[in-house]
């Protein structure tokens, strides 16, 4: 009795990998994100690797492993990537816009604390 | 129907489900196609579903004696105890190819559940890929190398496990070592799928950072467990034997080291993007290269080869693999180009890709000894051994520049360094390399490999000393906290440095109970009852000897008792046991006194019952405990790198007042 009880689980298991193989493919519902999610999702990934990446250059910095020039110049390239990213999602974000005028960030102070 | 039918069916629906989802990955993938891809996800879960339930049933079939597989029987017994029938699965090829798929079914289950959201390009490509691997193992399992194979008649019992692996260090070394072969997959996976898709940036390095570390962790693991199986129960007295197996697991984890060095550059300066390509195939193929050098019977022998097809269908999914991905980076080879250049040799930069090319000069000596008596057997009929003093020669005088590229790559500058960047971060390390190796030669160390270990291993402490402090201090600088909050704060929002740091830290640890094997003392004796040994400063008597019943077996055991210096006695009993069933094996249970700085081992070679006479060997191993020391802070700072938090747009970082990472306030 316990070694066909056992049977028909390992059965339904087999049924069950077969129907989550074949599901998605007959009828079952995506869950696959939008193109536009994908491109924010994208847009974000890039965003957080940015500031991780402007967090360790200061931290770079501080402990001596670069100098004044290439922290200057490595600090602008990336926080000016990092408002670009910036734009770029909230472009995704906003309703259609009214006016053309779109948020500028050029100038804006990109704060990084320790 | 007998439950165990079940068994053959599972490893089929496995396969066809795998090529299934290989074939609709890659659609899903190269058409955008939200359903394929989803499919190919589903068939990863579905496939891992038939996996786990093989296994399931395999190890049930040992655990209840089900002699009438064949499996079961050449690796099994009714008196072997329940834990060790349970570890008898991975005692044999198929047992091990189904632990293999098991634990990728594992990892790429994961991978899937975490990606699939956030890398919805790659995610259908690298599902693909890991079912293409999948499916390769269940085709060994299914037309090769069967777990469910039948015999045409029912023993009484079976021969049992191998003696030597009825030890609780090799039964949990094989999951480990396995754990670490088949992690590489998923880098690898969404290495393959980065090419395919041209998405050749940072994202797929970013994404694969904690998926390498984890292989990185378990093949540390898994060799550390395999030298100390090796240290108590093989009885010559060492940890490490230069054997092709022993080789096999650890060439992966130089070249998995190199990548997770060299990956760094790639995020940092877009640099090195062709090279991280190289280093993730080379990885993942050594992976395979050591399953296949482990259960083809080639180490023993070419001809051993030729009596087995598996060999040949390993070397022909190995030429498959290392073909398929050569042709990927040609065809992408004009999006691998580099962002940045080498701007000048003294540079960080240059410091990490001289460490790359250690890692690998290390890794291909490696193989060279391993497969030269293969090769020189297959080119010439004769057979020429390569032993350990080949590969200490090589690999001594590289070790010894990797340890220092250790101590020079965390604190030389990026870019180019200044003469003021050198003399600000290499005065100090410098001064205390200076005094240590001073120190190192007044205190009688004479071997030169030594002292540069000494001296070296201080400039490398010195260096990672110096990096926490520095941090520390800027941190008190700016949050006004005390010197341990900074350093518990820096090392918890920055724990993917300073886990590598510590890391290194384990390494020089490792470096010293390698320098110390140097100066291991010997001693072999024929002993009477009553009769005393001096080794260095331990007086050993023999006090007579015994035998005892265990289990499944009959040992002969030896009384000693060891006075260091004169003081208390401690007792050590080595053994030597005979297993009568199956393989009618003998092994030897060396017994060892333990101390930080110091290992008394002794080996029981012949008892003579009838005399009480035994000849037994004695070995004192002097700094031996380090190496599992190191080890123990490797995994330590190998899993404080694992616990950086995933900063993508699936978790997005807290915003917290701690959160001081990546805080950008748009004023």
């Amino acid at each position: 009795m316990t070694g066909l009880l056992l049977s028909l689980v390992g059965l339904w298991v087999l049924l069950a990998a077969i129907w989550a193989s074949l599901w998605p493919l007959f009828g079952g519902r995506s869950a696959a994100p939008s193109e536009a999610e994908v491109e924010r999702q994208e847009l974000e990934a890039e965003k957080a690797r940015l500031l991780q990446e402007i967090h360790e250059l200061e931290l770079d910095y501080q402990t001596g492993k670069l100098s004044d020039e290439d922290h200057r110049a490595i600090e602008e390239r990336l926080k000016g990537k990092a408002v670009e990213v910036m734009q770029r999602i909230d472009a995704l974000a906003a309703p259609p816009p009214k006016s053309s005028k779109k948020k500028d960030y050029k100038g804006s102070e990109v704060r990084i604390t320790r | 129907m007998s439950i165990y039918a079940l068994g053959p069916i599972a490893l089929w629906v496995g396969l066809a489900l795998a090529l299934y989802g290989a074939v609709v990955g890659h659609l899903g993938g190269w058409r955008r196609d939200p359903r394929l891809s989803e499919a190919a996800v589903g068939a990863v879960f579905g496939t891992s579903a038939c996996v786990a339930l093989a296994y399931a049933l395999l190890t049930a079939a040992f655990v209840t004696d089900q002699f009438q597989f064949s499996f079961v029987a050449t690796n099994a017994s009714r008196a072997m105890p329940v834990w060790y029938k349970a570890a008898a699965v991975w005692g044999g090829m198929a047992g091990s190819m189904l632990l293999w798929a098991l634990i990728l079914a594992g990892y790429s289950t994961a991978a899937m559940l975490a990606t699939r959201r956030r890398l919805p390009r790659l995610a259908p490509h690298a599902a693909a890929v890991l079912l293409t691997i999948m499916a390769f193992f269940l085709i060994v399992m299914t037309f090769s190398s069967k777990p469910f194979e039948r015999l045409d008649f029912l023993p009484l019992d079976g021969q049992g496990l191998n003696p030597l692996l009825q030890n609780h260090w090799m039964a949990a070394h094989p999951p480990s070592l396995y754990l670490g072969y088949v992690g590489w997959s998923v880098p690898f996976a969404f290495a393959i799928a980065a090419l395919i898709t041209g998405r050749l940036g940072t994202e797929w390095i970013t994404a694969m950072r904690k998926w390498a570390l984890f292989p990185f962790l378990f093949l540390t693991i898994g060799n550390l467990m395999g030298s100390h199986w090796a240290y108590i129960e093989l009885g010559w007295g060492g940890y490490w034997g230069w054997d092709p197996v022993e080789n096999s697991a650890i060439m992966p984890w130089f070249a998995g080291t190199a990548f997770l060095h060299s990956i760094m550059i790639q995020e940092k300066r877009g640099m090195l993007r062709m090279w991280n390509m190289a280093l993730i195939v080379l990885t993942f193929s050594l992976t395979i290269l050591g399953t296949f050098v482990t259960r083809s019977g080639i180490i023993e022998s070419v001809h051993a080869f030729a009596s087995t097809n598996v060999g040949i269908v390993f070397l022909t999914f190995l030429t498959l693999v290392i073909a398929a991905s050569v042709g990927l980076i040609w065809w992408r080879s004009d999006l691998l180009t580099t962002e940045n250049r080498l701007e000048s040799f003294v540079s960080r930069e240059s410091a990490f890709l001289f460490n790359n090319l250690l890692l690998l000069g290390i890794a291909f000596a490696i193989w060279w000894g391993t497969f030269f008596p293969i090769l020189s057997e297959a080119f010439t009929g004769q057979r020429i051994s390569v032993g350990p003093p080949f590969f200490n020669q090589v690999n001594g005088p590289l070790s010894l520049a990797l340890l220092l590229t250790t101590g020079i790559g965390p604190v030389i500058a990026w870019r180019r360094a200044s003469r003021r960047n050198l003399e600000r971060n290499f005065r100090l390390p410098l001064a205390v390399l200076l005094v240590a190796g001073v120190v190192a030669v007044a205190i009688g160390l004479r071997a030169w490999y030594a002292v540069a270990v000494v001296a070296f291993s201080a400039f490398v402490a010195a260096t990672v000393i110096q990096e926490m402090w520095r941090g520390t201090r800027a941190r008190m600088r700016s949050k006004g906290t005390g010197a341990p909050a900074s350093l518990f704060g820096l090392i918890s929002r920055n724990r993917r440095r300073y886990g590598g740091y510590i890391v290194h830290i384990g390494v020089l640890f490792v470096f010293a109970g390698i320098a110390g094997s140097m100066f291991q003392v010997e001693e072999r004796a024929r002993l009477s009852p009553g009769d005393e040994i001096a080794i260095g400063r331990y007086a050993v008597e023999y006090r007579g000897g015994d035998v005892e019943g265990g289990p499944n077996y009959t040992a002969t055991v030896a009384n000693l008792t060891v006075r260091e210096g004169g003081g208390e006695p401690y007792r050590v009993r080595p053994e030597r046991r005979f297993y009568p069933e199956g393989q009618e094996q003998t092994t030897s249970e060396v017994a060892i006194w333990s101390r930080l700085f110091e290992d008394f081992y002794a080996i029981l070679e012949t008892f003579d019952p009838a005399t009480g006479a035994a000849d037994i060997t004695l070995i004192v191993n002097p700094m031996l405990m380090w190496i599992w020391i190191g080890g123990g802070v490797m995994v330590f700072g190998t899993l404080i790198a694992l616990s950086t938090p995933q900063r993508t747009a699936a978790r997005r970082p807290a915003r917290d007042e701690e959160d001081e990472t990546a805080e950008v306030a748009i004023a």
